[in-house]
C-alpha cells in the first residue's frame, strides 16, 4: 500500500508557492543582516532593488536583456541533466554560437539581407551543437566524464574568441570583431532599449523543450535515460544516440544565447562577451527544477534581481557581490529544503 | 524485570491490550483501511497476512504513528492514544521493526542502540554505563550479538536481532515486525522464531506482518486476514487450515494451478549454441551453455542464484556480448543484433530486479506500460506520442491484470509490488512476443498474485509462446515448466523431462551433489 502518499487539502501549487515566498523572506532575512552589518538600512536597498528592477519601462527592459541569456543556456543544461548528462560547458558553446555568427554576419559573402539573420541563427546552433558533440562523443567512446571535457573546453572557447578578435578578425580600436551588416541585427522590441526579439526565441525555445520533453518519442527516450538507464536498455533504447542528441541539441540552445547577445545586443563580438552565462544557466536549471518554462521566470527574477543590485549599488554604494552572496544562499536553502523533504 | 523504558506508561508488562478501533484510511482515491479493528494481547504473536496491497502496511503504520486514520482510534486497555508520530508510539511502548532496517552501518551495535536514548548522554557519550544495562536486557531475551561490531559487518538476521533489541530497549512492550522473514535464510528464520517466542513468554505481544502462509501457520498463535482495505476475520492458528486462510485472502477458491495438454514440441524457436560468455567482473558467466527451446513449451531452467542466470538472459536480450558459440532465434543468428532489434522481432523479457530494469520509479503507470513500444505506430504519430492511445492501453492492461491503482495516471513507485510486477508483466505479453524470457516472474509477490501470474503463463504457451522461465524457485519451475535444465557454474548440468523431474533430483543437481550430470 502507498504510504507516503500526500493527502494534504492544499493543493501542491498553493504549498509550493507558499515555499518559494518563504525561502524569498528567509534569504532577504539573511541578506538583511549582511546589509545592516555594512551599515546599509536593508529596507532601503530592498526598494532601491526593486526600484532598479521594475522602475522603469527601461529597467524591466533590462531584467529581460540579462534573462535572455541565462534562460538559453539553462535550457541547455535542463536538456541535458533531464538525459542524465552534466553539461557545465553552455558558456563554451555559446561563444562558439557567437563566434559562427558573428562570423557570418559581418562576411555575408553576398547573402541576399533576408537569409542573413536566419543564417547566423542557423550557424549560432550548428557552431554550438558541433562544440558539444566533442564532449558527448568523448563521453560515448571512452567514458570520459564530461563535466571536465566542457570545463576545460570552456576555457578554449573564450580564448579563441579572444584570439579572433586580437588576430584575424580585429578591427582595430576597439577590443571587437568588426560589426554586422545592418540585416543581422535583431529587431528591438521596446524602442530606446536594448530589448531585442532574442527574448521570444527564448520563450518559443522553452516552450518547444516543455513540448519535446512531455509529448514525444525522443523527449520520453530522454526522461527514461536520465531516470533508469538500465530499464532504457533493457527496454532496448539506444542510449547512445539518445544522449549524443541531447547533448548536440542542448549546444545548439546554448549557441543561440551567442546568437542572441550578437545579433541582439552587441552587433559584433567584444572580448568578455559572456560573464558566465553558461554557469548561471546551471543555477538558473536547478532553481526551476529542471522545467523549461519555470527556467523562464527564475531568469527574468535574476535578470531583475542583478539589474535592481546595480541600481542599488549606484545609489547606495553597496557592493554588487551582495547579490552573488543572495544567490548562492537561495541554492543552499533550496538544497536543504530538499534534504529534509526527503523521507 | 530489565526492562529499561525512560517512562513505562502504566500497567504491568504482562497484560495488557493493543487494539485498533474502527480504523479508516484514504489516500486519494484509494481506500488503503476500511473500518479495521483488530487486538494484540501480552503474550501472544498475531500473524496479519494478506495479499500485496491489502492495506496491512497501512494499518501497522497507523499502529505505529507514522500514517494518522482518518477515522478511528489506537487504544491500549481501552485507554485512547493521540498519536501524532512514532516517537508517540515509542513512548506508548509500541515498537517497530521494518523490512527495510532503520540501522546506520558505519557505527556499531552499541552505538545504534543508544542512538537517540538518553544512554547516548547529552554532552558525553556514557557507553560503558550503557553497555552494561543493554548487555543485560540482550541476556534477558537470549539475543546473542557482539555489542562492538560495525553494522555493515552484520548478516542481514543479525541486523535484525539489533532492530529488534533496539525497540526492546526504547520500552517496546508491543512490537511490530513488518515482512521479518523475507531477508532470512530458512535457519535464521529458525531463530527469529525462537527469540518471538521468548519474547512473547515475556508478555510482550507480537505483530507479524506477512503474506508467507507457513511461517504465519507456523509462528503465530492468532491470524487475522486482510483483503482490499478490511479485516476478514481473526482465528486461533490452530483452528484454522492453510487452505481456509488462502481462500479468505483472495476471497476465491485457488485454482488448482493445473497444466494444459502436452503441447507437442514442434517448431524450434530457440537454439544456444556452446555460449561462453563474461560477467562484468571477468568472469565466466557462461561457460558452454546449450539449450533449445520450441513454440508452445515452458523450458524452466533451475538453479542457484549467480550461476549464469544473468548473463543467459542478457546474451538472449541482446544486452550482452557472447565471447564464443552462437545464438539461433527463429533460425538466424542474432549476435550481432541489438536489444532493439530483438524485442522488436518478438522477444520479450520480465527482468529479475523490475526496479532497476523492468521501470522507470518516478513515471506514471501509462509511461511505463510503453517503456519498450513507445516507438511503435500504436503509440506515436510523427514522434509525438499519442496520450489517448496510451491512456486507453494502460487502462486495458489495468483492467485485464487487475491492477490495484489509482489509474494511469499513478505514479509507479506508489503500487505494491504485486502490482507492480503485473503492470511490467501484462507490459510484455501485450507484446505478444513468440519467446518470453520470464526471470523470477513471481519474486515477491503473495498466492493470489503468483496464482494469475502462472495462469498467464500457462495461457500464454497454450496460444504457442515459447517461455524460458528462469528462476530460483524449484516450486515454481516444478508447477509450469514441460522441461527442467539445471543450471550451475555457466553450463546446463542436467536436463529433466516433468514427468521425471523430483525436487530432489533437480536440488541434487543445482548443488552438484549427483551423478546425474550431463
Amino acid at each position: 500500500m502507498s504510504s507516503t502518499a500526500s493527502t494534504s487539502i492544499v493543493s501542491d501549487r498553493a504549498v509550493e508557492l507558499f515555499k518559494v515566498a518563504g525561502l524569498i523572506l528567509l534569504v532577504a532575512a539573511f541578506c538583511g543582516i549582511l546589509l545592516a552589518a555594512t551599515g546599509v538600512n536593508p529596507f532601503r536597498a530592498y526598494i532601491q532593488i526593486l526600484k532598479g528592477a521594475f522602475g522603469s519601462l527601461n529597467a524591466v527592459a533590462e531584467c529581460l536583456v540579462y534573462a535572455t541569456p541565462i534562460t538559453f543556456t539553462a535550457l541547455s543544461v535542463i536538456l541535458c541533466f533531464r538525459c542524465g548528462l552534466w553539461n557545465i560547458g553552455a558558456d563554451g558553446q555559446l561563444y562558439m554560437g557567437a563566434i559562427a555568427a558573428v562570423g557570418v554576419g559581418f562576411n555575408t559573402i553576398g547573402l541576399p539581407n533576408l537569409v542573413v539573420l536566419p543564417a547566423m541563427l542557423l550557424a549560432g546552433f550548428a557552431a554550438g551543437a558541433a562544440y558539444a558533440a566533442i564532449p558527448a562523443l568523448l563521453r560515448l567512446r571512452f567514458g570520459a566524464s564530461e563535466v571536465i571535457v566542457t570545463i576545460m573546453m570552456n576555457f578554449l572557447a573564450s580564448t579563441f574568441a579572444i584570439y579572433l578578435i586580437s588576430g584575424p578578425w580585429a578591427s582595430g580600436i576597439t577590443p571587437a570583431t568588426p560589426p554586422i551588416v545592418p540585416a543581422g541585427f535583431l529587431p528591438i522590441l521596446i524602442p530606446g532599449t536594448r530589448l531585442s526579439a532574442n527574448i521570444l526565441i527564448a520563450v518559443l525555445a522553452a516552450a518547444i523543450l516543455t513540448l519535446v520533453l512531455s509529448s514525444t518519442v525522443f523527449g520520453f527516450r530522454v526522461r527514461t535515460i536520465g531516470q533508469n538507464i538500465d530499464a532504457a536498455r533493457s527496454a532496448g533504447m539506444r542510449v547512445g544516440r539518445v544522449m549524443f542528441a541531447s547533448f548536440a541539441a542542448a549546444g545548439g540552445l546554448a549557441g543561440l544565447a551567442g546568437f542572441g547577445e550578437v545579433a541582439g545586443i552587441y552587433h559584433n563580438l567584444p572580448a568578455g562577451l559572456s560573464p558566465g552565462f553558461g554557469y548561471t544557466g546551471i543555477v538558473v536549471a536547478l532553481l526551476a527544477k529542471l522545467n523549461p518554462m519555470r527556467a523562464l521566470i527564475v531568469a527574468v527574477l535574476l535578470g531583475a534581481l542583478n539589474v535592481g543590485a546595480d541600481s542599488m549599488q549606484r545609489s547606495l554604494g553597496v557592493p554588487v557581490s551582495i547579490v552573488t552572496i543572495m544567490e548562492g544562499l537561495f541554492i543552499l536553502l533550496i538544497l536543504a529544503a530538499r534534504l529534509v523533504e526527503r523521507p | 524485570m530489565s526492562v529499561v523504558a525512560q517512562n513505562p506508561p502504566a500497567r504491568s508488562l504482562s497484560d495488557w491490550t493493543l487494539s485498533a478501533r474502527g480504523v479508516t484510511k484514504r489516500f486519494g482515491n484509494v481506500l488503503a483501511n476500511s473500518d479495521v479493528s483488530l487486538d494484540l494481547h501480552a503474550g501472544e504473536i498475531h500473524a496479519l497476512l494478506g495479499e500485496n496491497g491489502a492495506g496491512k502496511s497501512t494499518i501497522m503504520k497507523i499502529l505505529y504513528g507514522m500514517i494518522i486514520p482518518d477515522e478511528g482510534a489506537i487504544e491500549i486497555d481501552g485507554r485512547q492514544l493521540a498519536l501524532q508520530s512514532p516517537s508517540d508510539a515509542i513512548h506508548a511502548g509500541i515498537g517497530m521493526v521494518f523490512q527495510h532496517f532503520m540501522l546506520v552501518p558505519t557505527l556499531t551495535v552499541l552505538e545504534n542502540l543508544i542512538l537517540g536514548t538518553d544512554f547516548a548522554g547529552r554532552f558525553v557519550s556514557r557507553k560503558s554505563r550503557a553497555r552494561r544495562r543493554l548487555a543485560e536486557v540482550a541476556r534477558s531475551y537470549r539475543i546473542n550479538i557482539d555489542f562492538d561490531r560495525k553494522v555493515a559487518s552484520l548478516s542481514v538476521g543479525e541486523q535484525q536481532r539489533v532492530e529488534i533489541l533496539k525497540a526492546l530497549v526504547r520500552g517496546a512492550r508491543a512490537l511490530i515486525l513488518d515482512e521479518p522473514t523475507a531477508v532470512l535464510t530458512p535457519s535464521e528464520i529458525e531463530d527469529l522464531g525462537t527469540t518471538l517466542r521468548e519474547l512473547a513468554a515475556e508478555g510482550h505481544g507480537i505483530i507479524i506482518v506477512t503474506h508467507k502462509l507457513a511461517e504465519a501457520m507456523n509462528i503465530s498463535d492468532r491470524v487475522s486476514v486482510m483483503r482490499q482495505g478490511r479485516r476478514v476475520g481473526t482465528w486461533r492458528t490452530d483452528t484454522i487450515s492453510a487452505e481456509e486462510l488462502v481462500v479468505q485472502m483472495i476471497g476465491r477458491d485457488l485454482d488448482e494451478v493445473r497444466l494444459a495438454s502436452e503441447h507437442r514440441r514442434s517448431q524450434k524457436i530457440l537454439e544456444v549454441k556452446n555460449v561462453v560468455a563474461m560477467t562484468r567482473r571477468g568472469l565466466r558467466g557462461l561457460d558452454g551453455l546449450s539449450l533449445s527451446l520450441c513454440a508452445g513449451e515452458i523450458v524452466g531452467v533451475a538453479g542457484v542464484e549467480g550461476n549464469g542466470q544473468n548473463e543467459l538472459a542478457a546474451c538472449l536480450t541482446g544486452l550482452c556480448r557472447p565471447d564464443s558459440g552462437d545464438i539461433v532465434f527463429e533460425g538466424a543468428s542474432i549476435l550481432d543484433r541489438s536489444t532493439r532489434d530483438l524485442l522488436a522481432a518478438g522477444i520479450a523479457h520480465i527482468p529479475e530486479d523490475r526496479h532497476r530494469d523492468g521501470a522507470v520509479l518516478d513515471f506514471s503507470l501509462a509511461e511505463n506500460s510503453i517503456l519498450v513500444d513507445h516507438g511503435s505506430a500504436a503509440f506515436q504519430r510523427y514522434g509525438v506520442i499519442d496520450r489517448k492511445r496510451v491512456t486507453a492501453f494502460t487502462d486495458r492492461l489495468i483492467k485485464d491484470f487487475d491492477i490495484r491503482c489509482e489509474g494511469p495516471g499513478a505514479v509507479f513507485k506508489g503500487l505494491s509490488g504485486g502490482n507492480q510486477q503485473k503492470l511490467v508483466l501484462g507490459r510484455e505479453l501485450a507484446r505478444v512476443p513468440k519467446l518470453l524470457i520470464a526471470m523470477q516472474p513471481t519474486r515477491g509477490l503473495d498466492v493470489g498474485a503468483i496464482e494469475y501470474v502462472h495462469k498467464r503463463l500457462l495461457d500464454q504457451r497454450a496460444a504457442g509462446m515459447a517461455i524460458l522461465l528462469i528462476s530460483t524457485e524449484l516450486d515454481e519451475i516444478l508447477a509450469l515448466s514441460d522441461r527442467v535444465l539445471v543450471l550451475r557454474g555457466g553450463r546446463i548440468v542436467g536436463a529433466v523431462e516433468r514427468a521425471e523431474a523430483t525436487k530432489d533430483a533437480i536440488g541434487n543437481l543445482m548443488l552438484g551433489k549427483s551423478g546425474m550430470a550431463a
